[in-house]
């Protein structure tokens, strides 16, 4: 982790083939098949109330073989990714995927805004977009 | 962030919130590892913590740039970019902290996962941290990939699970999780290359020199209007890691239009290492660029002037090539600010003034002064269904430790796992080595080798070892 910035836990079980191409910021504790890709600031990840029990160590994602994990993407908890997953950019699970899916990242909205004044007057963004209001439920 | 009238704190203060600091990351590696861990002071979540504790300790008796020298050094030792003047009660567990970058203030027993934040809005509202800064109550834990920014109050035993860009107050016990999860559909059909852009004048150094002066006007003119005034002066801008980092680029992307690659490469390298900011040399950047927090940014393109990239932002090509062309990458116009977890991929387009929200995420060409939002990192509430647990900070029962299992052998001791590389052998090798040894009744070079190993495999695979002695 002090050199490369990848946090690889040693109880993770990775068949052979990994390819971690940008290792900074690059976590990963699962049990996982042949040629697994991980790329720059994604994960797999324990839940994090397991974190400090032993279910750190056990619940781990269990992914299948030629699973790509693109930019940002991410698995948490103990679920089962298919083999020949693709999570695109972006894309987060924490539940089972099948075989063979591509998993993209919600679509964005593009709106204009007014031309700033500051280098970094950034109250627009600080707004939470429109029907972002507290879901109880 | 503490306010002026804070009184200082004494050593011995500062001494018992790092105990309680350790003591949870020493349980929590217990509970993980299944057996007592050995020489967890080498772990970089507990360096980290206790360079965070020193520089706030500094900070808090007025000696800011002192602070702020010991808050760099454990972001060049650690990754955990955490700003002195933040207040976090005892028991702040960072296991991995890599690329964590902390503002604001929390109560008790905080535990922040990997790729995780807090930050500032330049907002108005002041609840309890500090102007624009978020404040969390007790037993509070921000899961992977979260973020929170701006002046939310967060209460106590609020759980952020993954993926959730916080921009709200939440009430006390409560789970927020992101609107969306990844979703079934094609995948993103990718632009196709520009064209070969003109040469840059980076083959001159006085023009490199420029715009890395002009990056360290960046830097001073966000430091303008702050508390701190040491941010405001040149060499204070020298000593940070973003002037590391862009320093770094500079010479390599001069040394790549002078045509010497090899020269280029090893900079970028060295960059990587020391930085953990993976700046491609191909790419071209203007003066100006602003770069708070370089871990874990990737960058490969072109931008103009005044760019500006938070934590975790991506700028490139979506795929995994080494050495790719910044022709693959985005081309970005002047004053763009990314925000944290942002991605911009692919040969795209974004124009002048163009600004993404927290995890933006942009595919496609963007038009000069638009806003980019991403309403699937929204969070939703839930209250929690099961009780609360307590606390288990240092004023709190300390949770009972494991039982290990089987007795320790040469061969419990070997690494179980499937290796995967040379690099995973390396790292099993070394963990390896402090779980045989002393525990099995060897003495001599083995136990020197353990000791060794045991010293060497937090650094290296970040994993705490232990010396396989059955806890007692």
């Amino acid at each position: 982790m002090a050199w490369t910035g990848a946090d690889m836990r040693p109880w993770s079980r990775v068949g052979p083939g990994l390819l971690v191409p940008y290792p900074a910021c690059v976590s990963i504790s699962a049990v996982a098949g042949r040629n697994l890709t991980v790329l720059a600031v994604a994960g797999l990840d324990p839940r994090p109330e397991d974190v400090e029990s032993a279910r750190a160590r056990t619940a781990l994602p269990r992914l299948g073989d030629d699973v790509t994990l693109e930019h940002h993407a991410g698995v948490v908890g103990p679920v089962r990714i298919g083999s020949g997953v693709r999570l695109t950019a972006g894309a987060r699970v924490w539940s089972d995927v099948a075989d063979g899916e591509v998993l993209v990242h919600a679509p964005v909205r593009v709106q204009r805004r007014a031309r700033s004044t500051g280098p970094l007057s950034v109250e627009a963004i600080a707004a939470p977009p429109a029907g972002a209001a507290a879901d109880p439920g | 962030m503490d306010n002026e009238e804070d009184p200082p704190l004494s050593w011995r203060q500062t001494r018992e919130l790092f105990a309680a600091d350790h003591a949870r990351l020493r349980r929590a590696l217990a509970a993980q590892l299944g057996a007592e861990p050995a020489l967890t002071w080498l772990h970089p979540g507990a360096a980290c913590v206790f360079l965070f504790r020193v520089a706030h300790h500094l900070w808090r008796r007025g000696h800011r740039k002192s602070a702020r020298l010991v808050s760099q050094l454990g972001t060049l030792a650690t990754g955990g970019d955490f700003h002195p003047a933040s207040a976090f009660g005892p028991g702040l567990l960072v296991p991995h902290p890599t690329g964590v970058a902390l503002m604001g203030g929390a109560g008790r027993n905080l535990a922040v996962m990997s790729r995780s934040g807090t930050g500032m809005l330049p907002k108005s509202r002041d609840v309890g941290a500090g102007m624009g800064l978020p404040f969390l109550g007790d037993d509070c834990t921000i899961g992977p990939c979260c973020g929170i920014e701006g002046p939310q109050r967060v209460g106590s035993r609020v759980r952020l699970l993954t993926g959730v860009a916080l921009m709200q107050d939440v009430p006390d016990d409560h789970d927020v999780h992101a609107a969306h999860p990844g979703t079934p559909g094609p995948r993103p059909a990718t632009a196709p290359p520009r064209a070969a852009s003109a040469p840059c004048p980076h083959a001159s150094l006085r023009a490199t020199l420029r715009d890395f002066v002009d990056d360290l006007d960046a830097y001073e003119a966000q430091g303008r209007g702050r508390a701190d005034p040491a941010r405001r002066r040149r060499m204070s801008a020298l000593l940070t890691t973003q002037a590391l980092a862009l320093g770094l680029y500079r010479a390599s992307h001069c040394a790549h239009a002078k045509g010497w690659p090899r020269i280029a490469a090893a900079l970028a390298r060295l960059n990587r290492a020391v930085s953990r900011a993976t700046l491609n040399p191909a790419s071209c950047v203007g003066g100006g660029w602003y770069l708070p927090h370089p871990t874990g940014v990737l960058f490969n393109g072109r931008a103009g002037k005044g760019l500006v990239l938070f934590a975790y932002s991506i700028a490139a090509s979506p795929g995994a090539a080494f050495r790719e062309p910044a022709e693959h990458g985005p081309a970005i116009g002047d004053g763009v600010v990314i925000a944290a977890h942002s991605r911009i991929l692919g040969p795209v387009r974004i124009g002048d003034n163009v600004r993404t929200g927290f995890s933006g995420h942009v595919l496609q060409d963007i038009p000069d002064d638009r806003l980019v939002v991403t309403p699937g990192c929204r969070a939703v509430l839930a209250p929690r269904a099961e009780p609360p647990a307590g606390p288990t900070g240092a004023g709190a029962e300390p949770a009972p430790r494991p039982k290990t299992g089987a007795p320790c052998s040469r061969r419990t001791g070997r690494a179980s796992s499937t290796t995967s590389g040379p690099a995973g052998r390396s790292r099993a090798w070394l963990c390896a080595f402090p779980r045989r040894g002393p525990a099995c009744g060897s003495s001599g070079p083995r136990r020197r080798r353990s000791r060794r190993g045991a010293l060497a495999a937090p650094s290296c695979s970040g994993s705490s070892t232990w010396r396989g002695r059955a806890p007692t």
